[in-house]
């Protein structure tokens, strides 16, 4: 047997990690490292067994907080004659206090703080006296101040009163400056001599019994039951008590009397007033050994809106310094400034009790959790100490701006924001510093000021100091808590693409489909970052289901040339389908509405137990660590939204911000109008090409046969507040010109002086260099503002939308570069060729066939000089970093208005066309709007279409034939395809090169059958022979054009597969092959594939909506139904099925019920209207869903089938008197008892309105007889008059009329009628 | 009872609803009632092309829709969001939902298309003029066709053969009424 030993303090500081020790030696002695754990499990260690059973002896006492050095927290102190340490111990007894004893087993972890090199804090787990004597002499009565004789009362004369009660709280230690009634009266509180008093507030409840309030109290009190402690008492522990702290902490729950109290009036405000008892040098503190604690009862019905409570759980883990604490799973706790700063016990293992905290559910909709919000009240106890090896929480009260900002938001929001400063962190580690994010004291940090952007200024509470705090807390409770709805969460990019995958293989999981997958073939059709989708296996989630905000630059990836959203974690490969052409790659973009597409989940399926993180839960976003491997599954992935829904965040600390902003307007000077014509598609890998310095970036443009000349005179309108007033002063300044400068009080001039006066020139001189090198402008004018008034030139306005929050304004002319110099020459756009530089990929990627740009007009390469030489020796013109492109986009003026003679627009006009740009076209999304007269408008129109229609004309698909013809819908270029004569040998296929926009429905692999699949086999072998196609396996893309079913054969390169394409998808392809057969088309290695739009509902939608065929093929009615009007029912006989051509007025009622697969409509009430009368019409099922318009709303059964995974049945009951639409007064109940979330709500009312508005619908119904009329209505008919008196019909098949046939037959009936 | 046709939309070709009667209302707040050879009517439909067309944003939109026997004026109202009257009325969702299905209609109607237009019957400048409620915009041209059959239907079947209200108030004099407001 080992010998006992006996530690000293000093000693134990000189450990480095923490341990455990007991007095008993009858554990075998292990080694002092265990093994380490097994991965994947807890990843703390158990805390390794001193080797030698050892005790220690001390004395414990409570904390020093009067002697300067002391450390700034509330621990017990333990200190033997070498050193003292803070402590916290288990079984604690008031009568220890001051005494040695003998800690028999214990924990001891060293820490490091601030000050101190060494400390360390002992967890007391057995101890006993050290004299056993002391057991039995235990004191009746503790002097709250030591060394206090208890019989002398001294000048304390007043301090007569005694409070015996349940300790129910103990608030936080405090400095309160007070005036002391010792030095000034009562009544001058506006004295200057106050005194800073340190000290707690204890409340106390009270029994109201008469023995409780007699002086016998004492001697009978430990036998005391069957007491009502119901009256609340505050006690405040000041001066020499203060240090009793967390000794009333371990007695909350007991039954105490403190004697010698006195009494106080304590004026917090100079309105508010407190009494209370007030502790003095010679109060005492007697503790009941009644060992059974007094709790209060526990609120069976906690709706977790802030009530207060008591929580007890093990901490799993510590997070934010302390501030949040998790325990047990999913329960948080946040603690208040004081608790996570004075208390150090709080390691991760530990059992706590946490007493008077607010219960609070968040309602966060990425995750459901109970937040327990700590305030100026709650205690916490631990009941048992780790037994693992983990940190000591030590943290020094907070000094910062966010620190304030914390502690002032509501709990739900609080816990937020954690989350926020956490993912910020990680989110731009390495671009910005931890001081830019946290802030400091005196200035704001990025996660400060994003969160303050986003929280409504209501939400923020007054900070009190904790006796305000509690008093506050006494008279008001804790007000509710903030709604959650509007707090979206900020994430790493890799924690939400982990988050992605684990939402569709939960959802894989409890669909059971895994296995039903494709293999995917398709796979080895393309390269795995290339790789598209057949139906099943892509999904979509809404990006409003998870809740999260994107927040991350948007930048190009080298490896996959594709757009990504970035931060510091990882990229998110994003589909912006109206992608501007100028966006800063510096700035920081927020994207809260999007969608999620996951493609080849079935990928996903065999590789389910790959993933290690669960769910999206805050302990994963506070745990994250970038793993050492991204996994390629993040590549599948990918987020749809439209730029609008891309939020472009300043925030000043960001390094770039700003930076481009020159660049975001463009300068004065002149500019070539240009229209895009094809793209070509990248040819090889962008980090090839970055290797070999040679860019294979091409864009087919054609320049237009007009210059745009803006000058430097240019004003800035802020949207928000355009008024007309506004308006008008800006055209007025812009019209009369700079001797009007000072018109506008509050403008100011985008340029300073100096850059104005140079640009100036730079203007002149551009306009007179391309009027040098073109020879085709007029040279005479040599007054500088005479040229706007020339018949060659249009004076418009340009607005410059592409700065936040501002409209940039600048006169503009359009001048004509037709040789006899007038608008209405119809000369010829020429064809160049742009090719991008590697810098400017960006451009690339974002120029948009079809639309027009200005680009800079320089000398070196200049447009005037080249010229158009035809298809094979096209101009090439090389855009560098330096040329500016700018897109541009035309509105014009009314068609009443025209412009004068001279061309110049009248003020009344440039008024209009302001005001139309913001109010009319808030959507534009080019970077420079041109207002121009509108006849201009329709001669540029005219230029465009004629440039385009010299070359092009329209194919379409008409209704009578599958073949694909001429007429609207397709644009098919004339150019051939062959490079020989007309009358080649079929050596290669021959057609026209078409653009075709359609809706993909499936795409399939068509192996190396592509010569069976088209039907000019010739031409294809041929091919093969040269060896263009190579044999290999290549797709087949149906797509739908105008009703009416196109293929399109071909294999993509994967540097020219869009990402996102695939089935669901409105694409535009161009430059394709017309192989001259049926609905046949060809990929060529020029086609360019642009994705429109994707449709955002998969392939469960579907099977949650009801069967279409129905639809479609109802056209004719049965047969044996007599078609009448509803005002003729009455004549009708209840056996005969009657037809009525009727529009849904009214849903009065309807039913829905969660089934199987999706959902079900068990019963519905619509009231019909032909002209004739009204009628209630019953119908279920599909019909009941044809009248709901649900198959021409895909989206709303999805959203119906997401409703319904919440709640069981949902009924809707019109509860108006009187029901029109669409002001129907709607009433949605549910069976489960939860209340709907207002969200469904308007789901649901959405879906009725649109019923309400929908289209003409024939209608087959049998008559209902009155007894199913009365059974229908006691059950579900609401007090609405208009009903009550109206006939019954129970609809039995629901078709669309054919407008032809039906006004055919009716026609015949009326012609029959009147001969008759 | 009403008479089964007053709640109903009634199918009218333009020339005919253009000539209802107006009486005048009994007091000043109350708007004016519609009639047709003594029967009472509310609410209509009609369909036509659009003619004619006035936007102000977030106040309302007119339009003009033109069946080939005259045209009828029509007014969406777009101020649900600024309506201190329906405020008091109405919870801000539902409203919500009202101006977004409205702004939806505005959009659809553009000049040129034929729409099928149901509405309350009132007056604007004295003559009669419909407050929309609902827009549904027809591809089918032999629509137009139809609802021309439907009109000359349901006034030989239905209007046309309705008791009349007897000794009822005669044709009035039309009587200048005040613009209505989106109620």
């Amino acid at each position: 047997m080992e010998p006992l030993q006996v530690a000293k303090l000093a000693d134990l500081h000189h450990s480095l990690r923490p341990f455990t020790a007991t007095a008993f030696s009858h554990f075998p002695s292990t080694s002092s490292s265990p093994p380490p754990p097994p991965p994947g499990s807890n990843p703390h260690r158990v805390l390794p067994l001193r080797r030698f059973p050892t005790v220690i002896i001390g004395i414990l006492s409570l904390p020093n907080h009067t002697a300067p050095s002391s450390f700034p927290c509330s621990c017990f102190q333990f200190s033997d004659d070498s050193a003292s340490v803070c402590c916290d111990l288990l079984q604690f007894q008031p009568y220890a206090l001051g005494k040695q004893i003998r800690v028999t087993a214990w924990n001891f972890v060293p820490f490091k703080c601030h000050g101190k090199s060494r400390a360390g804090f002992l967890e007391i787990i057995k101890w006993c006296f050290l004299d056993p004597n002391e057991e039995a002499n235990q004191m009746d009565s503790i002097p709250l101040v030591p060394n206090r004789s208890c019989g002398s009362y001294g000048n304390n004369s007043k301090a007569r009163y005694r409070l015996y009660g349940v300790v129910e709280s103990v608030g936080p230690v405090s400095v309160v400056p007070c005036a002391m009634v010792a030095s000034v009266s009562d009544s001058d509180l506006n004295s200057s001599s106050k005194v800073k008093m340190l000290g707690f507030v204890v409340q106390l409840m009270r029994c109201e019994c008469r023995l409780c309030g007699s002086k016998e109290l004492i001697s009978d009190l430990e036998s005391g039951s069957g007491h009502s402690f119901t009256k609340k008492e505050t006690v405040y522990f000041c001066g020499g008590a203060s240090p009793w702290h967390p000794a009333m902490t371990k007695l909350i729950g007991n039954r105490v009397m403190v004697s010698r109290l006195k009494k106080k009036l304590a004026f917090i405000t100079k309105e508010d007033s407190w009494v209370m008892y007030v502790t003095v040098d010679v109060s005492v503190l007697h503790v009941c050994r009644v060992s059974k604690k007094w709790l209060p009862c526990l609120k069976s019905d906690m709706k977790m809106k802030g009530e207060c409570g008591t929580y007890t759980g093990v901490i799993k883990g510590v997070y934010m310094q302390g501030m949040a604490l998790e325990l047990d799973h999913d329960v948080w706790l946040l603690l208040t400034d004081e608790l996570h700063t004075l208390m150090h016990g709080l390691r991760v293992g530990a059992v706590v009790s946490v007493r008077n905290v607010h219960f609070v559910d968040p309602q966060f909709s990425w995750t459901k959790i109970v937040i327990l919000g700590a305030c100026v009240n709650t205690s916490i106890i631990v009941e048992s100490f780790s037994p693992l090896e983990t940190a000591c929480n030590v943290v020094l009260k907070s000094q910062s701006m966010l620190g304030q900002f914390i502690q002032s938001l509501p709990f739900s929001a609080r816990l937020w924001l954690l989350l926020l400063i956490s993912s910020l962190r990680k989110m731009f580690a390495g671009s910005l510093s931890d001081k830019e994010i946290l802030g400091s004291k005196h200035e704001e940090g990025l996660a400060q000021m994003y969160a303050s952007s986003l929280l409504p200024p209501s939400v923020f509470q007054s900070e009190h100091g904790s006796f305000i705090g509690i008093r506050k807390h006494d008279l008001n409770c804790c007000s509710g808590d903030l709604h959650c709805n509007i707090l979206k969460l900020v994430i790493p990019a890799s924690v939400f693409i982990h988050h992605c995958i684990d939402t569709i293989e939960r959802t894989l999981k409890s669909e059971n489909r895994c296995k039903l997958l494709p293999a995917g073939n398709h796979s080895r059709v393309l390269p795995h970052l290339a790789r598209y989708s057949s139906r099943p296996g892509r999904k979509i989630i809404p990006g409003k289901d998870v809740g999260v905000t994107l927040l991350g630059h948007l930048k190009i990836n080298p490896l996959t040339t594709r757009l990504q959203l970035v931060d510091a974690t990882g990229g998110i490969d994003v589909l912006i389908p109206d992608l501007p052409l100028i966006w800063n790659a510096e700035e920081i973009y927020e994207v809260s509405e999007y969608d999620i597409f996951v493609d080849g989940i079935g990928e996903l399926g065999d590789s389910l137990e790959l993933l290690e993180i669960e769910s999206l839960s805050c302990r994963t976003i506070f745990n994250y660590v970038q793993p050492a491997r991204e996994r390629e599954l993040s590549s599948s992935i990918f987020v749809y939204f439209h730029w609008s829904n891309a939020k472009c965040r300043k925030f000043p600390h960001y390094p770039c911000r700003d930076k481009k902003n020159e660049s975001l307007v463009p300068k004065p000077g002149c500019y070539h109008l240009l229209r895009v014509s094809h793209k070509f598609p990248l040819q090889g890998k962008y980090s090839n090409i970055m290797k070999s310095d040679k860019s294979n970036t091409f864009v087919e443009a054609k320049v237009l046969p007009f210059d745009l000349l803006l000058s430097e005179k240019r004003e800035i309108l802020h949207s928000y507040n355009v008024s007309r007033d506004k308006t008008k002063e800006v055209s007025d300044y812009l019209i009369n010109g700079n001797n009007e400068e000072q018109v506008w009080s509050n403008k100011r001039q985008k340029l300073d002086k100096e850059s104005a006066c140079a640009s100036k020139d730079d203007f002149f001189t551009s306009i007179n260099e391309l009027r040098a090198c073109s020879n085709l402008l007029n040279i005479s004018k040599e007054n500088k503002r005479s040229f706007d008034l020339s018949s060659d030139d249009i004076s418009c306005l340009a607005n410059f939308r592409r700065l936040q929050h501002e409209n940039v304004i600048c006169t503009a002319v359009v001048r004509s570069k037709s040789s006899t110099k007038s608008f209405d020459s119809k000369s010829n756009a020429r064809k160049v060729l742009l090719e991008f530089s590697l810098d400017r990929f960006f451009t690339y990627q974002s120029l948009k066939i079809g639309d027009c740009y200005i680009i800079e007009h320089c000398t070196k390469d200049c447009f005037c000089n080249m010229k158009d030489a035809g298809f094979g020796s096209r101009a090439k013109f090389r855009v560098g970093s330096g040329t500016l492109i700018f897109s541009i986009s035309f509105i014009s003026g009314k068609d009443s208005v025209s412009p004068s003679a001279d061309g110049i627009l009248t003020k009344e006009q440039i008024e209009g066309f302001l005001l139309r740009s913001n109010v009319d076209s808030p959507d534009v999304s080019s970077d420079v709007c041109l207002y121009l007269p509108v006849n201009l408008t329709d001669l540029l129109d005219v230029n465009i279409i004629e440039s385009e229609y010299s070359e092009m004309h329209k194919y379409a698909v008409s209704e009578e034939s599958a073949n694909v013809s001429v007429g609207p819908g397709i644009v098919a270029g004339r150019t051939n395809l062959c490079c020989g004569s007309q009358n080649s040998n079929f050596m290669f296929p021959e057609g026209n090169l078409i653009s075709l926009e359609g809706d993909v429905v499936d795409i399939h692999d068509i192996g190396s059958s592509l010569s069976n699949a088209c039907s000019s086999a010739a031409s294809l072998d041929s091919l093969q022979l040269k060896g263009l196609i190579q044999n290999r396996k290549s797709l087949c893309i149906h797509v739908l054009v105008h009703k009416h079913m196109v293929k399109i054969f071909g294999s993509i390169s994967k540097h020219a597969y869009p990402i996102g394409f695939g089935p669901g998808v409105t694409a535009t392809f161009h430059r394709i092959l017309d192989a001259r057969s049926e609905n046949k088309f060809m990929l060529l290695p020029v086609s360019f594939i642009v994705i429109k739009s994707i449709k955002v509902h998969d392939k469960q939608c579907t099977d949650w909506s009801f069967n279409l065929s129905l639809l479609k093929d109802a056209y004719n009615p049965s047969p044996d139904s007599v078609s009448c009007l509803i005002s003729q029912l009455h004549q009708c006989s209840s056996n005969k099925q009657i037809m009525l051509r009727c529009r849904v007025v009214a849903v009065f009622i309807l039913v829905l019920e969660r089934n199987t697969t999706a959902f079900d409509i068990p019963l519905a009430g619509f009231l019909l209207d032909d002209g004739s009368s009204s009628c209630c019409c019953w119908a279920n099922a599909e019909r009941a869903a044809a009248l709901l318009r649900l198959h021409e709303e895909p989206t709303t059964s999805c959203n119906l089938g997401r409703i319904l995974k919440n709640y069981q049945k949902i009924t809707v009951k019109n509860q108006g008197l009187f029901i029109e639409s669409p002001f129907q007064d709607l009433a949605v109940s549910v069976t489960s008892g939860n209340a709907v979330y207002q969200y469904d709500e308007n789901t649901l009312k959405f879906m009725i309105f649109n019923a309400c508005a929908g289209r003409v619908w024939n209608v087959v119904a049998s008559l209902m007889d009155a007894e199913e009329v009365r059974q229908l209505d006691n059950e579900y008919l609401t007090e609405t008059t208009n009903l009550r008196s109206l006939r019954n019909i129970w609809a039995n098949e629901v078709s669309c009329p054919r407008m032809l046939a039906e006004a055919k037959n009716m026609l015949q009936e009326l012609r029959r009628s009147s001969c008759s | 009872m009403q008479n089964p046709v007053y709640h109903s939309y009634v199918k009218l070709l333009a020339f005919d609803l253009l000539s209802l009667t107006q009486t005048p209302s009994s007091s000043s707040v109350s708007e004016p009632t519609f009639s047709r050879r003594g029967i009472p009517l509310s609410r209509a439909e009609t369909l036509g092309t659009v003619t004619l067309r006035d936007h102000k944003p977030h106040k309302f939109l007119r339009f003009l829709i033109d069946d080939g026997t005259a045209s009828v004026p029509c007014i969406l109202w777009l101020n649900h969001m600024t309506s201190p009257y329906l405020a008091r009325r109405r919870r801000p969702d539902d409203l919500r939902l009202i101006a977004d299905s409205s702004a939806r209609f505005a959009a659809e109607v553009r000049v040129g298309v034929v729409a099928r237009v149901r509405g309350r019957i009132g007056c604007y400048n004295g003559k009669v003029q419909l407050t929309v409620s609902d827009v549904v915009v027809e591809r089918d041209p032999n629509a137009e066709i139809l609802h021309w059959l439907d009109c000359i239907n349901l006034a030989r079947n239905c209007y046309n053969v309705l008791p009349g209200p007897g000794p009822g108030p005669g044709p009035g004099p039309s009587s200048a009424c005040k613009e209505n407001q989106a109620e």
